[in-house]
């Protein structure tokens, strides 16, 4: 938890006051530059891209909302920015709206392990990637992450609903029972009842 | 909703699909507790980023005094503040006789 002190220290640009603000927030930054990016390199060339803003703009925050808030919000749009100067976001229109689990990927036993289920997430689709860390993870409005994509809430609800689906095929498999059509419909489903 | 009205009475009635429900439900509590999860960042990583940004203010700072010294900004700054006050001149004369030349109120 970054208190205002610390921030008001940075503000003024105090010796040793940022360098305290990088070690106690640089695992959540460089986890979430991690989640969207998939990529360690990359996320570490977001994450410092981040704080080079952060620390820019950082007279300019208000307190209107939580700190760490802000700079998740600073940290996704650098990492979306990103993507999109690597053309990640125009391969989307190309890529497979659903994905089938590879030969080898992790048994429905493995995937209860958080590790496991960040490696999957790196699999996803850029942008179906980015809507699912967003919402699910980070919990971002829909409104915000079509904001941050700049695309429509529609597109963002689509997004996430081929990621989650995806997800779960990843990891779980694709059904291929007599019941498919309506294992297909469970993410819908489990999303509508407040999963 | 009745459009889901089948698949509940089906989950209601199949043990595998009821399963994958569950599953499913499992998984989307797992991807919200992956916030607080965090990973370590790679070695260097505070220096790293001390390092980009002292490099960006020692470049703010290092353009501001190149501007200072260089006589090229000197002479471009020098005629700035000539036209200037030439230009406050010719507006100041340009005043002062038109106000002359207005007709005195009886």
């Amino acid at each position: 938890m970054v208190d205002r002190d610390l921030l008001q220290r940075c503000g003024r640009r105090e010796p040793g006051a940022f360098e305290e603000l990088v070690e106690l927030t640089g695992r959540q930054v460089y986890t979430l530059a991690h989640r969207l990016v998939g990529d360690r390199q990359e996320a570490e060339d977001v994450a410092q891209e981040a704080y080079l803003r952060v620390y820019r703009s950082l007279r300019s925050f208000r307190g209107d909302s939580r700190f760490e808030t802000w700079l998740h919000r600073v940290v996704a749009n650098v990492a979306i920015n990103h993507m999109r100067s690597r053309a990640r976001f125009g391969e989307l229109m190309d890529e497979p709206e659903t994905i089938v689990r590879i030969p080898g990927a992790p048994s429905t036993d493995d995937v209860a392990e958080r590790e496991e289920l960040a490696g999957v997430l790196a699999q996803l689709p850029a942008a179906q990637r980015a809507a699912v860390v967003l919402k699910d993870v980070y919990g971002f409005s829909v409104s915000e992450i079509a904001e941050r994509l700049d695309t429509t809430e529609g597109a963002v609800k689509l997004r996430l609903h081929r990621g989650r689906r995806n997800l779960k095929n990843l990891i779980h498999g694709v059904r291929e029972s007599e019941h498919a059509e309506m294992a297909e419909r469970i993410p819908e489903y489990a999303e509508g009842t407040g999963a | 909703m009745p459009e889901t009205e089948d698949l509940e009475v089906h989950l209601a009635t199949c043990q595998d699909c009821a399963g994958e429900l569950a599953r499913y439900r499992g998984l989307l509590h797992t991807m919200g507790s992956l916030r607080y999860h965090l990973e370590e960042t790679p070695p260097g990583f505070t220096a790293g980023v001390l390092a980009l940004v002292a490099a960006t203010e020692q470049g703010w700072g290092e353009r501001i005094v190149r501007v200072a010294n260089d006589p090229k900004a000197h002479v471009a700054a020098a005629s700035f503040g000539g036209l200037l006050l030439g230009a406050v001149a010719i507006g100041l004369i340009w005043w002062r006789t038109a106000r002359r030349r207005e007709p005195r109120a009886a």
